[in-house]
């Protein structure tokens, strides 16, 4: 009888006879599961996969040991404090600053942070190291709320500081349906090669399944197949599926990064034609749909921001717009600059909201702030409209990449820069 | 190898044993004669020629000292403007100009390179270049040997120009990442008595924008790395768990204050700049080395050693780099005479150490110093000297007669803010956070520092900042420059000032001198504000300047 479990806090569960994966299994989670406990194994000099999962239980101990103390009713405040300790003890390791011997820890002697220090020290950059980094950073911050509470005064205080540490521990910890910072340790193990158990069969993400094994491309696990059959399928680390696939004998689970992977395998193959589907006429070769240039600004807010300009920023960035002591900011050096480091709207706005004037950052008003950007975008050429560039943030702007803006120009000088009216 | 041999290979060195000399004199293949730019000996005895100016510093030593004795403080009433001449880049002024047989060469802001006659001013050739700006316009100046003119320039490329004719005679990218890495410094020659080859010394600008510093040497002939030694241990090198985690690969630690070396030692002396990301330090758990330290390189190698490191400011949390060349000297502590090397900061401190073992000696703070214990926070707060404040590039000197280190320094204060987290963007900032906004006072004085006792022989206020060095006479006089556009004269002993030229633009560059057919000339570069502007400068001309000035 085939049966599959799926829960989002416990390993997932495939019945099926032969595949058999050891359950890494962390305290208290386990037992809430009624799985058993498996210790880990040391071995001599701890894989990338055996550390990541270290500093994962590291984490998930942290929380098992606030939240445990949280359910416990007591009035004594040493025990509020000790449970903080140990939580900092399990999170920072013994060679931590805040680390004390006495309260024991709720971890191991590295710490979540020892761990993630060994996983990214080192010269290469794995698609990993990012929410690693977001995880080491949000355990910091976990860190410092727990110290306060190691000596808050009032249970009320405690609770307010460990609410902190928890939110951050949570992110920290993710989840497997995630990918980048907010997927945490568990998004990481679960999406990225970081998660491939020790001795497991690999194979290429971007080709359908063919035997159990982990799809991984590019750094990112794409897929995990187990073989259907009777029986119970472990699976060592969560893998965040949205859907089960049975095919080819095959129960295969996409991964959150399966999209991600899906798009860089098209493009691989589309740089690399197979012969067989090269087209005869080049005229078949199909272009994507160009994107309209979006209208980001009004006429007339560019006009109010070439008088910012004209006040605060043309001693360093030149009446054309092209640097005395300071870059360029519009026309042809700038997009093309723009262009090669990826620079996004998000970027150009960020900076000049929070760090421009450049010896008076952030001084003027967001009216003046989103006048200037009109002003900008207007002297490279982007097309007005009738909305107006926003004071506040917006999201949608980390996807605008900054770029020479096709068509011709009326007005547009030797510079590249377009006239503002 | 006969003699003969010797001077027909291409580039010949005619070892000592052969004529008896005490250094080295090599004929580069094509150059005449007469030669258009200095020897190894020329270099190692810049200090005591004062007709030429051939180094960034005048010597080797860092010590902005000239042995001229034409201007004296009983004379030097009577100077003059003897030429000014405008170039046609405008922009900031940081230059030292290079003066080799009349023939002066400067730069301005955008790498355009001019070689001038060093009596009159006038162009005798024009490099003119247009590189993309990554963040800040500045060229600090030229390196010349072999026959050429060498400049570093804000796109990454060394470039070889005639020196007679300015033609470019090739132009290699050199830097590892264009994005992020640039040139400003004065590439320094330096003839390696080991190999018998000429090196090109050049450090990036990099180190805030996310990449890591490092000091290289070029081959003149092609621009081929000899050898390259970078800032920041990377794993398994002593000092590399002074950085948390993988902070190490962005970690700044530029190296583009100039190059000191001791020949006699064979060791080099670098002032290393500020780690990154600038202002959250909590990304980089640990101590940062060798971030914000003077280091001690032993050269005599094939690769450099690290022989000895002094960290000033570990962990640093407001870019307070000691941005300027290490000041090596002999001078007096008490009774005994020591080998020193002196050096200033960003954060307002004065370093002597003893020059053979990096050792403390004295440490004075030169400018108003607040806020320097706590990191720059999320909502703001103030610090001083902000990044535009304390010691900056443009160095000093050491007057064996006052037995005085010479080095202006300004009082800025800042109001920092950190970001919650570091992104690197490429070509942008890797600072996290946005630099300090200027809140005052914005003024400086030149100071003379007694080396035995580390307090001041006197201290010349000005309001505003002295961005000018410091030029020592061995006749008794001091020259610097005030951002205002003044030049300034000041009695060495005791700090007045004895003559005062406004040179009609900003000053942030050093002042020199030199000769020509036995006449003595003060040199000074001025031009835009750049980002040294401040609220309270006077209006005035923004022109690119260089002022000449002389008795006769």
């Amino acid at each position: 009888m085939r049966s599959i479990s799926s829960n989002g806090s416990i390993p997932a569960r495939v019945t099926g006879p032969d595949f058999f994966l050891p359950v890494a299994c962390l305290l208290a989670l386990c037992l809430l599961a009624g799985s058993a406990f498996a210790p880990r194994a040391r071995a001599a000099q701890a894989s990338d996969h055996q550390t990541a999962v270290s500093a994962l239980a590291d984490v998930q101990a942290a929380i098992a040991e606030i939240v445990t103390a949280d359910q416990s009713g007591s009035t004594d405040k040493k025990f509020y404090y000790r449970a903080s300790q140990r939580a900092i003890n399990a999170l920072e390791g013994a060679q931590g600053p805040e680390y004390v011997a006495a309260s024991g820890s709720a971890g191991d002697a590295a710490g979540a942070l020892g761990h993630l220090d060994a996983l990214l020290d080192r010269k290469a950059t794995p698609v990993w190291a990012e929410p690693l980094h977001g995880a080491e950073a949000n355990i910091r911050a976990a860190i410092a709320h727990l110290a306060d509470a190691r000596h808050a005064h009032e249970l009320w205080d405690y609770d307010i500081a460990v609410s902190r540490a928890l939110t951050y521990l949570l992110v920290a910890r993710g989840g497997p349906t995630e990918l980048g910072v907010f997927g945490g340790l568990d998004g990481a193990l679960a999406n990225t090669e970081l998660g491939v158990p020790d001795g497991a069969t690999i194979a290429d993400g971007c080709a359908e399944p063919s035997a159990p094994a982990y799809g991984v491309h590019d750094g990112y696990i794409a897929w995990v197949a187990v073989a259907a059959g009777e029986g119970t399928h472990a699976l060592e680390e969560n893998a965040g599926e949205q859907s089960i696939i049975v095919r080819n004998n095959m129960i295969i689970l996409p991964t959150a990064a399966a999209a991600v992977v899906a798009k860089e395998c098209n493009s691989h193959a589309a740089a690399q034609p197979s012969p067989a589907s090269r087209p005869i006429a080049t005229a078949a070769v199909s272009s994507p749909a160009k994107s309209p240039v979006p209208a980001l600004y009004t006429k007339a807010q560019a006009a109010a921001g070439a008088q910012v300009f004209a006040s605060k920023c043309v001693l360093c960035h030149g009446a054309n717009l092209q640097g005395t002591a300071a870059p360029s900011v519009a026309g042809t050096d700038f997009l093309k600059t723009a262009k090669n480091n990826g620079w996004t709207l998000e970027v150009i706005r960020y900076l000049v909201f929070n760090d421009m004037p450049f010896n008076a950052p952030a001084s003027l008003s967001p009216t003046e702030y989103a006048d200037v950007l009109a002003f900008l975008l207007a002297s490279d050429c982007y097309p007005a409209g009738g909305t107006p560039f926003p004071t506040a943030d917006d999201p949608a702007f980390a996807s605008v990449k900054l770029g020479p803006v096709p068509g011709v120009h009326p007005g547009e000088n030797s510079f590249g820069v377009c006239p503002n009216s | 190898m006969t003699l003969r041999e010797q001077l027909t290979a291409g580039v010949a060195c005619l070892a000592p044993a052969a004529l008896g000399l005490s250094a080295f004199l090599c004929l580069g293949a094509g150059t005449a004669l007469a030669q258009s730019t200095p020897n190894p000996s020329d270099f190692l005895n810049a200090a005591s020629d004062p007709a030429n100016w051939i180094l960034p510093a005048k010597s080797y030593s860092g010590n902005h000292y000239t042995p001229a004795t034409q201007i004296t403080p009983q004379n030097v009433s009577g100077l003059h403007l003897a030429w000014k001449t405008t170039l046609d880049d405008p922009g900031p002024m940081e230059n030292s100009p290079i003066i080799y047989n009349g023939t002066m060469y400067v730069t301005t802001a955008h790498d355009h390179v001019y070689a001038l006659d060093a009596a009159t001013g006038k162009v005798k050739w024009e490099f003119t270049d247009n590189p993309h700006v990554i963040a800040f316009a500045a060229n600090r100046g030229i390196g010349l040997v072999d026959g050429n003119v060498y400049i570093g320039t804000l796109d990454g490329h060394l470039i070889a120009l005639n020196a007679d004719t300015g033609q470019k005679v090739w132009d290699k990218v050199t830097v590892a990442d264009t994005a992020n890495s640039f040139y400003t410094m004065a590439p320094v020659p330096y003839h390696d008595p080991n190999s018998g080859k000429d090196w090109l010394l050049v450090g990036v600008s990099n180190g805030d924008w996310g990449g890591n510093g490092n000091i290289t040497a070029y081959n003149p002939q092609d621009g081929s790395v000899i050898w390259s030694w970078g800032s920041i241990p990377g794993p398994g090198e002593p000092n590399h768990d002074s950085w948390g985690g993988d902070s190490w690969k962005r970690a700044g630690g530029s190296m583009w204050g100039g190059v000191t070396i001791d020949p006699t030692t064979q060791t080099m002396y670098l002032n290393v700049g500020n780690p990154t990301p600038d202002f959250l330090a909590t990304v980089r758990p640990g101590d940062n080395l060798y971030t914000d330290s003077m280091v001690a390189l032993d050269i005599s190698g094939a690769q450099p050693k690290l022989k000895w490191y002094h960290q000033f400011i570990p962990h640093d949390t407001h870019d307070w780099d000691p941005p300027m060349q290490p000041i090596l000297f002999t001078g007096k502590v008490g009774n005994t005479e020591e080998k020193l090397v002196a050096t200033g900061d960003k954060a307002g401190n004065y370093w002597l150490l003893d020059a053979t073992t990096g050792n403390l000696v004295d440490h004075t703070a030169v400018s108003f110093q607040k806020g320097q214990d706590t990191p720059p926070s999320l909502t703001g707060n103030y610090a001083c000297p902000n990044t535009l404040g304390g010691v900056e590039y443009q160095g000093g000197a050491y007057d064996p007669a006052t037995n005085a280190v010479l080095l202006p320094s300004q009082n800025e204060c800042g109001f920092w803010t950190a970001d919650k987290d570091a992104v690197y963007v490429a070509g942008q900032f890797y600072i996290a956070g946005a630099f300090p906004k200027l809140v005052g006072p914005n003024t400086g004085q030149m100071n003379a520092i007694d080396v035995t006792s580390g307090t001041f022989d006197w201290r010349h206020h000005f309001d505003l900042p002295n961005y000018g060095g410091a030029l020592a006479t061995a006749s008794g006089l001091v020259f610097s420059g005030n951002l205002g556009g003044t030049e300034n004269a000041f009695d060495t002993q005791t700090g007045n000032i004895l003559w005062s030229y406004d040179t009609g633009a900003y000053i942030q560059a050093p002042s020199e001198a030199y000769e020509v057919n036995g006449q003595e000339y003060i040199v000074v570069a001025s031009g835009g504000a750049g980002n040294a502007a401040i609220p309270e400068l006077p209006a005035t001309g923004q022109s690119s300047i260089v002022s000449a000035f002389t008795l006769k």
